[in-house]
């Protein structure tokens, strides 16, 4: 029996697929809610039963009353609850840049139009749910956790909408596929660096050299807005009331090449995941760093807008330029 | 430790707890309600992190302590009172016990089943206002249960917003609630249940001793309601006999040979023209007799007339019943031949007592020549001397209670005037027999129907004459006629005014409630509670006609579903698109069928760009396409902008089609 719903599987999540293509927003109609009663509901069946029974038994029409009271709400409960989610407009919003393998809260927007929406929960998957005990007439922001695996544009899993509203007997639900631009960059490996020297002679790996250690504090000027906030002088901020940036001097007065060529041999995604540890370091130290990739050549620069454009050079290395390729 | 439940949950929760109790508060033991006291104190002190939850060994008690009391105060026979009582105790120990979703469920389950429960004791209209308010109050908590954010956390919705809702819910669920009531098929009972309540029914006895002290002029309680097809008979025609007392052992007069053998009948049409016919709705007494005038045919089934013209019912009423008689209530004897053995019966009497009633006998005799003359000797030997009618007698305790009466106290009520009647009768040599059952009744002009009282209760003399048969004297009536001519509250107004302040019978307004009440109660009954499988089939058969099995479940399911699409469109109405303003309505008409044929105009470019659009891609088009586009911008520009009528969107909408029509 299991491996029957192990072999429909892909089959059912191509199926989905095909009725929810991945979009920015979603709105909920009749064509993606599901609706089952929960172990709840199956219970109040079994309650319904009970007083049926008693009423049969008894010959009283109250109770029969009541039972046929009992299963119209049953029954009217299912238009509350899908009329609750029915014209729900979910929209992705942008994902911030996150390492493969980190959590990441995605946000979202999520929105009932004329009527506030009750007891929606999101999730994608059982460890991490979002719940909403109500969503107002004006929209909610939401985020709902998850982990990034695969370097890349992020594709975010099938994102489960559910409630139990209004009596928890049914459960109606949704699956999403949700667009949120977001960018996931390899996961950093951290390794010495290592440079590549063009000579006539043919290409040569340069010398292993290790950054640590040997910076050397030269004293401190001024804060301008953009100075690392690293080397900002934050004792002396809290002595003197005045912000400073520790300077330091450095050593490698030329800047220098992060380059794919020299991890040579390595299989791709180490190399990125290297490139991206050593993008990280040279940021951290304050280095004057560019990346060289096979395609893509992003010159020297330093600052926290250059290491995100090297990121996600290196993210997307060897991808299409835009995540909705199978649009 | 933090709640499972917020706080607002368990205030609900806690609520519609209290409220199923309530509705069975008649009959829970008062241990049961103070332990509800305990355990719903214990639980809100909980829910502030005063106390920690009970460990098990208390719980253990608990319930050991609530098993021991059960059977304390009901004994170990099962009965309603006690798997109610045992019910209530789960319910009431529940909410200590209470740590996750599913646990609450089951709490708020039982308060579903526990509401139920209560129709088993009665089913009032009052009841079930009361039942409803407990469901309306569970159904809160479930609502409130399902909305609260995560482990007790509160939600931010508004304090009532759960009711509300559940009232909405309630609402919209009972027109389907009230079909399914109507057409789902009732089917007899699985297996046979008769279990009895314990509450004590005030009644009719079959048992009578003059001289004890008089208990049953004292209810209020109603004894049953009569509707008439026709005319109300007068009220001294108003005999509802109910049983034969021919037994007599010189203190208490009884039923002699039970049963006797019934003619049991079919459900029937009326026979007799000259009958007045009329439905009785009883209220349960647990006996099988049933009331009706004399002298009555019964027209249900399951009734039947015994030998001595009494109505009875095949099963104890342990509900409110309905049946159908016919009554020939101007016929005045009742031919029955006896036999010598059934003239000994009737004229059988106890060893020697009361000497001097049985001198003025044998005094009466000899002055007269037959049994009618000795009848009316008798009848003036009451009428002549000072009898007084009244509810509260001297005890009368002697061995010769007759004589003490007649003779001594000369202070009584029907069963004392119709014992020593009877008495006389038998001394006479004149079969006779004490019957008993209600005299009158209380007519209900707003809703037609007569209404009888316990203290309606009444008691009278049969005796048979040779050549006529059982003919009906009320010895009551030679010292009080008022009793029958007016009825019993008027003969004894004094008496029943001054019995409680209380008595709505005292306060006119009060009165008036009271019959507003009891009409309810009656139509209530009439319609609801006693819709049966009978009803149920005319009713089909009126709207429908025959139906075969499977012509009556396409009936009910298309009843069903009907029923269910209304509810959607309703309820869904308020989901739907606002209709758009008739120009965007035109301009999205227009960029829909250009995108369908593969003209894509700009993203939002006005009417006026996506013609131009148009007529680039379709030069053949140009005319018309810049036509419509002037038109357009007469609406939205233009004059007319101002007043767009009715008339406009006609034209435009006109000229868009057409347009439409002409791409390729």
């Amino acid at each position: 029996m299991a491996s029957v719903f192990a072999a429909l599987k892909p089959k059912y999540i191509a199926w989905l697929k095909r009725r929810n293509p991945l979009a920015r927003e979603v709105e909920l109609n009749q064509k993606r809610i599901f609706i089952f009663p929960t172990s709840a509901g199956f219970f109040y069946a079994v309650l319904m039963v009970l007083v049926f029974i008693n009423a049969i038994n008894y010959k009283n029409n109250l109770m029969f009353m009541l039972c046929f009271l009992l299963a119209s709400v049953f029954i009217t409960a299912i238009l509350h609850t899908y009329n609750n989610v029915s014209g729900l407009k979910i929209k992705a919003g942008h994902s911030l840049p996150v390492f493969a393998g980190e959590p990441v809260s995605l946000p979202l927007t999520i929105e009932g139009g004329q009527r506030p929406r009750y007891g929606i929960s999101l999730s994608f998957n059982r460890h991490s749910i979002t719940h909403m005990s109500m969503v107002p007439v004006d929209g909610v922001r939401a985020q709902v956790g998850f982990t990034a695996r695969q370097r890349g544009w992020l594709i975010a899993p099938r994102l489960k909408l559910k409630s139990v509203y209004p009596l928890g007997l049914l459960r109606t639900w949704s699956w999403l596929y949700l667009d949120f631009h977001g960018v996931v960059y390899p996961k950093p490996v951290h390794q010495p660096f290592k440079y590549f020297v063009a000579q006539e002679s043919g290409d040569h790996v340069g010398e292993v050299v290790d950054q640590r250690g040997i910076d050397d504090f030269r004293g401190f000027k001024d804060y301008t807005p953009g100075d690392p906030l690293k080397h900002v002088a934050w004792k002396q901020y809290a002595k003197r009331g005045e912000l400073l940036t520790k300077e330091f001097e450095e050593t490698h007065q030329s800047a220098h090449w992060l380059d794919w060529r020299a991890l040579s041999g390595v299989e791709t995604e180490t190399r990125l995941q290297i490139l991206c540890g050593w993008v990280l370091r040279s940021h951290e130290d304050n280095f004057e760093y560019g990346l060289r990739l096979p395609q893509r050549t992003i010159g020297l620069g330093r600052g926290d807008h250059h290491r995100d454009e090297c990121l996600k050079a290196l993210a997307l290395f060897g991808l299409p330029s835009f995540a909705g390729g199978s649009h | 430790m933090q709640d499972f439940l917020s706080r607002a949950s368990l205030l609900w929760l806690l609520a519609a707890l209290c409220s199923g109790l309530l509705v069975h508060v008649g009959h829970l033991p008062w241990w049961i309600l103070v332990a509800a006291v305990l355990a719903i104190g214990w639980r809100l002190l909980m829910h502030v992190g005063r106390l920690n939850k009970p460990p098990k060994w208390i719980k253990l008690l608990l319930v050991g302590g609530g098993f021991a009391g059960v059977y304390l105060t009901y004994g170990k026979d099962f009965s309603v009172e006690s798997t109610v009582a045992l019910f209530a105790l789960g319910a009431v120990l529940k909410p200590l016990e209470v740590h996750s979703q599913r646990d609450t469920y089951v709490l708020i389950f039982m308060c579903y089943f526990f509401s139920a429960v209560q129709f088993l004791f009665d089913q009032n209209p009052q009841t079930a206002a009361a039942v409803f308010a407990s469901l309306l109050l569970t159904m809160s908590a479930q609502i409130s249960l399902n909305l609260q954010a995560r482990m007790g956390a509160e939600a931010p919705i508004k304090r009532f917003m759960p009711a509300r809702l559940s009232a909405v819910i309630l609402l919209q669920s009972i027109p389907l609630a009230i079909l399914l009531f109507v057409f789902v098929p009732r089917v007899a009972p699985l297996w046979s249940l008769n279990v009895k309540t314990q509450a004590g029914t005030t009644g009719l006895s079959d048992r009578m001793t003059p001289g004890d002290i008089a208990k049953l002029g004292a209810s209020e309680a109603l004894a049953f309601i009569a509707t008439f097809e026709n005319e109300v008979p007068s009220n001294e025609k108003l005999y509802w006999r109910a049983l034969t007392l021919d037994q007599y052992d010189g203190r208490t007069w009884s039923m002699g040979r039970g049963e006797r053998n019934v003619q049991w009948v079919e459900e029937k049409r009326a026979v007799n023209p000259q009958a007045v016919q009329y439905q009785v709705m009883l209220e349960p007494h647990d006996k099988k007799w049933l009331m009706a005038l004399d002298w009555a045919q019964p027209l249900t089934s399951n009734t039947g007339l015994t030998s001595d013209f009494r109505m009875v019912s095949r099963h104890p009423i342990l509900s409110k019943t309905l049946y159908r008689v016919e009554s020939d209530v101007d016929q005045l004897y009742q031919y029955q031949p006896l036999g010598w053995q059934a003239k000994a019966d009737f004229t059988q009497l106890p060893a020697p007592l009361n000497p001097q009633t049985r001198a003025l006998a044998q005094q009466l005799q000899s002055q007269v020549t037959s049994d009618e003359d000795y009848i009316e000797a008798v009848s003036n030997f009451y009428r002549q001397r000072p009898f007084e009618y009244t509810l509260k007698p001297a005890r009368l305790q002697s061995d010769h209670r007759i004589d003490d009466f007649l003779f001594e106290s000369r202070q009584g009520f029907c069963a004392h005037y119709a014992g020593s009647f009877t008495y006389l009768m038998r001394l006479g040599g004149i079969p006779s027999r004490i019957v008993t059952g209600y005299q009158g009744g209380e007519w209900n002009a707003e809703n037609k129907y007569l209404a009888v009282y316990q203290f309606n209760a009444h008691a009278w003399v049969e005796i048979w004459l040779s050549g006529k048969g059982w003919t009906r004297i009320d010895p009551t009536t030679f010292v009080a006629p008022e009793r029958v001519l007016d009825g019993v509250e008027d003969a004894l107004q004094e008496e029943f005014s001054g019995r409680s302040v209380f008595s709505s019978r005292r306060w006119h307004w009060l009165n008036q409630a009271r019959l507003k009440l009891e009409a309810l109660n009656y139509y209530w009954h009439r319609w609801v509670l006693s819709y049966d499988q009978k009803q149920q089939q005319s009713l089909v058969e009126n709207l429908f006609g025959k139906l075969s099995t499977n012509g009556y479940a396409f009936m009910l399911a298309g009843l069903v579903f009907g029923a269910i699409m209304v509810l959607a469109m309703l309820l869904l109405w308020r989901n739907r698109a606002t209709p758009l303003p008739p120009l965007q309505r035109e301009y999205q008409r227009l960029t829909h069928a250009l995108v369908k044929r593969g003209i894509h105009p700009p993203l939002g470019a006005s009417p006026n760009q996506v013609l131009a659009h148009l007529a680039d891609q379709r030069p053949l088009l140009q005319q018309e396409a810049l036509a419509v586009a002037r038109l357009f911008d007469a609406y939205l520009y233009g004059a007319k902008s101002v007043d767009f009528s009715e008339q406009d969107r006609r034209l435009l909408k006109r000229r868009v089609m057409k347009l439409i029509r002409k791409i390729r």
